[in-house]
């Protein structure tokens, strides 16, 4: 059985996939309006400003992603885990 | 007088022209100028192809003055010395005429790789600059692409609970999928954000270089 710490984590979990998917559908969407934004201006800019606002824009996107893809990466692989013990568990039961 | 000396006497007794070249040589190589003109001489002496050699000699402009030539003897090594002897006695000609046009014709050939390099460099970093732009919208296209798969998955998802609610029934299994799902996405952009760190490394360093100028 899932000790009741356990079982915290899986609530909190399920609340944290939640929020990493609302999280990744929002600043997707900000991130592309954002890109499209600046591309639509870069008359306005010469070619060194356009790519410095660009790429700023693009690397401050990836480092929040990779942030948050990489932390949801370790709490789906515990949750995983987590899922086999108990199955392990409930099996050994049964037999 | 240490190697050190006779190589500042050496730069200042030199033609301005040539110095401020093997100055400029030895900045780009961040070392002495006495090592230049070493490496210039031995650079002559390893040089078996007759032809090229003959090329530097055509190559060769009068811009050192004879007072300089003192001080390149004197860095010079016995055996150096020896080399160089032979070498001019070889094309017929006075030991300093032979150093002279040797370090000449080293510093033109330097000068015109420099050149070279400069043409190559710029040709990449124009490249980059497209490359770079393609970059994004592979990224965008990426992001969009898997941004829209999840939303689809939202809408089924979506639609299956409603079903469940009007049953009156849990559908664990429901929240399964939806795991599985989150997390294949979370795959997906965990290795786009991992790929585009690297991209993102390569390129800050040109970028930066492009600020400044």
């Amino acid at each position: 059985m899932l000790s009741e710490s356990d079982k915290k984590r899986i609530d909190d979990f399920v609340i944290k996939a939640y929020d990493f998917y609302f999280f990744i559908k929002d600043n997707t969407e900000l991130f592309v309006d954002s890109f499209e934004k600046i591309n639509n201006n870069s008359k306005n800019m010469d070619d060194v400003e356009l790519h410095s606002k660009l790429f700023n824009l693009w690397q401050d996107f990836n480092e929040k992603l990779l942030k948050e893809t990489t932390e949801a990466d370790g709490n789906f692989r515990w949750y995983y885990n987590a899922l086999s013990r108990e199955e392990d568990e409930a099996r050994r039961k049964k037999d | 007088m240490k190697k050190e000396e006779y190589t500042q006497r050496f730069a200042f007794t030199v033609n301005l022209k040539v110095r401020e070249k093997i100055r400029k040589l030895a900045t780009v190589n961040e070392c002495t100028l006495g090592f230049i003109v070493n490496k210039a001489l031995y650079e002559w002496n390893k040089c078996t192809d007759e032809e090229k050699k003959a090329k530097m000699y055509a190559n060769f402009e009068n811009t050192l003055d004879e007072y300089s030539m003192v001080y390149v003897n004197v860095y010079l090594t016995e055996m150096e010395k020896y080399e160089i002897q032979e070498e001019a006695e070889r094309f017929g000609l006075s030991k300093q005429r032979l150093i002279r046009h040797v370090v000449y014709s080293y510093l033109r050939e330097q000068e015109e790789k420099t050149e070279e390099k400069a043409e190559e460099q710029e040709k990449v970093e124009e490249y980059d600059g497209y490359d770079l732009l393609n970059q994004y919208y592979d990224y965008l296209d990426g992001l969009k692409q898997l941004s829209d798969d999840i939303r689809a998955e939202d809408e089924k998802m979506e639609e299956e609970d409603k079903n469940c609610e009007i049953l009156n029934i849990e559908n664990d299994a429901i929240y399964e999928q939806m795991f599985d799902r989150l997390q294949r996405f979370n795959e997906k952009l965990l290795k786009l954000a991992k790929d585009t760190e690297k991209i993102i490394k390569g390129y800050n360093p040109l970028l930066d270089k492009d600020r400044e100028e």
